[in-house]
């Protein structure tokens, strides 16, 4: 594990993630005292991607649990496999009691992404995405694992990790996480990046784009993430609009050449019929200036 | 690098306790190793790790800890302390001799980029902040509470007198005419916004400051939690704040189970069917069931007074519900003063900010006093033959029905009617009886009367009414 913060920020930085320094001593708090990190913010700001990151620097083998409404512990930690427990019973054995024993015994468990993590052998990263996507129940459920790092199965018994798994969890806040899971997490808000930053995060991702380019797309991006819009563009939104216009020939952004561009940046019709109407008025401030 | 000893340490505990940020033990000794184990990283980025957990707390996170650890120096400007620099967005023109009072070096310029410019040239946004503290202690500074004024009002109106005596006004006014003329371009604009928005925030921080060190009570500081804060008093840009965690509360409504099951494609497994299946014989050996609980589906009817003094709070409430519509069998919504209308299909309840359409409402549409036996009646005779017995009535009303009979039998008709009434007072619990009031006669009525003046109360209604 790092030694320093900035350790950190380099390790990501070499895996393509940039990271700034406030937050990467949250990350490097939660990593260092053992406890897991929520992450939360908007959509497309680099949640996910920070895991896979981290994933990478570490060496460790990343364990995904994606979540969903009604997800439940069947999906998300064990589930005994009925099909190979009814055929045991169909091979036939005298003894009840030595066929109960039998058939939950580990031979029939399978094991999901969360037990996965606990048993695993070797160093892992566990990424449980989407938390808000899930209910309530999951959440209680989830207590035990972020707390002590184990899980009970009541056939079996308790399942301790022997080396404790790097937990990050993602939330886009559109249900409330419950305090008690927040208590046992380190909090990351990821927020849009300044623009210095994503001008940084495009040429490193694109260095085939033009530099004017690039800083008058992110220069554009953070005057339409001011707007009160209904989805404000994620960096990966305004990164594939700058490939769009680099496509299109053009070495920087000029208001009168959008045309059939803004639907790469924006994915709501509301949204952009608010954008071009203010694409306009910038437009004739800037000929007024020039 | 700012270090934190064991007393400040648990000084800011205390304080983040008691402003209502819940913090564990365990967290509070996390906290204190991960002080020692990392004495090189900065101790406040290390406790607004540990110990804030939501990003809504940060703000009250940096106010309490500023009290606590960085103290302000009575003699020092609040501009020049760590925790308050300029937005480095603007330009600060140099010191210019202005319109201020001449106290704490106050200077005020707004100017063209060069004073032989046509005033048709748009000027550069320059503004330099005098020393606040010292504007604190000028004759006619409102520091006292009048009657029947809320804290935040107080604060509202310090916050003006500060910012009139600095000629922050004076200045702010030239900005605005200067935008309305087309002097100024919508960046420009944006950052005069951003300023303006940036000093509003750090005088209220002050004075919050002073108060708590003038009470010597970190309580007073509950105010400034969004939880505890009053619906009403959210500013523009706090309300989305606000609006996050109703859309969360909705959402997590939306997922909430009831005890029904049915079959479903993911599950638990369904013991009886695979059996039976077994049993038939028809080839298979055996087959896989599942079974899942059904999510809730209640039936809800909303009665929201619109008078002006509840009209705020019912944004809330009706957003909270406009949330959830679609998870509900059926809502329906009325607003009501002296006479009730249905709005349930009204287009503009489905825009975020209806605050104004619901104010108006009343307005355009009635005498503006309340009349709850009336409404009472009508409600009885017009919409009660429609609802089910299975419906839910909230009410949400302060009560107060300008001295009118209370009409209690047609609320007695209605109770006997629908499932439950909840009534919902926005006014704090010590003056629901008082003066024009109705609220002991309504409430042998109802199942259950919440208050409703803060987030925290609908969170607790949500959990008791909806769960």
């Amino acid at each position: 594990m790092w030694k320093s913060v900035n350790e950190l920020i380099t390790a990501l930085e070499k895996e393509g993630y940039l990271l700034d320094k406030e937050k990467a001593i949250t990350l490097f708090l939660a990593l260092n005292m053992g406890k897991p990190c929520l992450i939360e913010g908007p959509a497309g700001v680099g949640k996910t991607q920070l895991a896979l990151a981290l994933a990478r620097s570490t060496g460790r083998k990343l364990i995904r649990l994606q979540c969903y409404e009604g997800l439940d512990l069947n999906k998300a930690l064990y589930e005994w496999d009925y099909a190979k427990q009814l055929l045991r019973l169909q091979v036939g054995m005298s003894d009840w009691e030595e066929v109960k024993d039998n058939i939950y015994s580990e031979d029939f468990l399978l094991p999901r992404p969360l037990l996965q993590a606990i048993l695993s052998k070797e160093p892992a990263l566990l990424l449980i995405d989407e938390l808000d996507k899930s209910d309530e129940e999951f959440e209680s459920f989830l207590l035990e694992l972020l707390g002590e790092f184990q899980v009970t199965i009541p056939e079996l018994g308790t399942f301790k990790a022997k080396t404790p798994p790097i937990v990050l969890l993602t939330s886009n806040n559109t249900r409330d996480i419950s305090e008690a899971l927040r208590r046992r997490c380190v909090h990351l808000l990821l927020t849009y990046p300044e623009v210095e930053q994503e001008i940084r995060i495009i040429t490193n991702k694109c260095p085939d784009l033009a530099q004017p380019l690039i800083r008058d797309v992110c220069e554009f991006v953070a005057k339409v993430r001011k707007l009160p819009l209904r989805k404000l563009p994620s960096v990966s939104e305004s990164m594939d609009f700058a490939q769009g216009l680099h496509l299109l020939r053009q070495e920087s952004l000029d208001f009168r050449k959008l045309g059939g561009t803004l639907s790469v940046l924006l994915k709501y019709p509301t949204d952009l019929a608010k954008l071009e109407e203010r694409i306009k008025a910038w437009q004739m401030e800037s000929e007024q200036k020039s | 690098m700012t270090k934190i000893n064991g007393w400040d340490f648990l000084k800011l505990i205390n304080g983040l306790r008691r402003a209502g940020i819940n913090i564990s033990m365990s967290q509070v000794e996390d906290a204190w190793i991960a002080l020692n184990r990392f004495p090189d990283l900065p101790a406040k980025n290390i406790l607004e790790a540990m110990l804030i957990y939501r990003s809504e707390d940060q703000a009250l996170f940096q106010l309490i800890y500023n009290l606590t650890v960085n103290p302000p120096q009575e003699e020092s400007s609040p501009q020049n302390t760590e925790g308050a620099p300029l937005p480095s967005s603007l330009e600060v023109g140099p010191p210019q001799e202005g319109l201020g009072t001449g106290r704490g070096g106050i200077t005020l310029a707004l100017m063209s980029d060069d004073s032989s410019q046509s005033s048709s040239q748009p000027p550069i946004l320059s503004f330099q902040m005098p020393l606040l503290h010292n504007l604190m202690h000028l004759k006619g500074f409102p520091s006292a509470v009048d009657h029947g004024e809320k804290r935040e009002e107080n604060l509202e109106k310090q916050v003006r007198f500060i910012l009139g005596q600095a000629g922050f006004l004076t200045w702010a006014n030239s900005v605005e005419l200067a935008r309305k003329r087309g002097q100024l371009t919508e960046e420009e604009w944006a950052r005069f916004e951003e300023f303006k928005e940036y000093w509003e925030k750090e005088l209220r921080n002050i004075l919050w400051q002073e108060e708590v060190k003038k009470q010597n009570n970190w309580e007073s500081l509950r105010q400034v939690n969004w939880r505890y804060k009053p619906l009403d008093s959210f500013s523009p840009q706090e309300e989305g704040i606000l609006h996050q965690a109703l859309r969360q509360m909705g959402n997590t409504l939306a997922v909430h189970r009831g005890l029904r099951k049915r079959k479903s494609i993911r599950g638990t497994l369904q013991v009886s069917s695979i059996l039976k299946e077994a049993f038939r014989g028809n080839g298979k050996i055996f087959s896989l069931h599942y079974e899942d609980y059904v999510l809730k589906h209640p039936e809800l009817v909303i009665l929201c007074d619109v008078s002006n003094s509840v009209a705020p709070f019912a944004q809330f409430l009706i957003y909270l519900c406009q949330r959830v519509k679609s998870y509900f069998r059926r809502v329906r919504i009325y607003l009501f003063i002296d006479t009730i209308w249905d709005i349930t299909n009204e287009e503009w309840l489905n825009q975020e900010s209806n605050l104004e359409e619901i104010r108006s409402w009343g307005r355009k549409n009635s005498s503006g006093f309340s009349d709850y036996g009336k409404t009472f009646q009508e409600f009885a005779q017009n919409y009660l033959p429609e609802i089910s017995s299975k419906a839910t009535l909230l009410i949400l009303g302060d009560g107060r029905s300008n001295f009118r009979p209370p009409q209690k039998e047609y609320l007695q008709k209605i109770s006997s009617k629908v499932k439950h009434i909840y009534w919902l007072n926005p006014l704090e619990e010590k003056d629901w009886y008082r003066g024009d009031s109705l609220m002991r006669e309504y409430q042998e009525f109802c199942s259950k009367t919440f208050p409703c003046r803060t987030i925290n109360d609908l969170w607790q209604i949500t959990r008791k009414v909806f769960i």
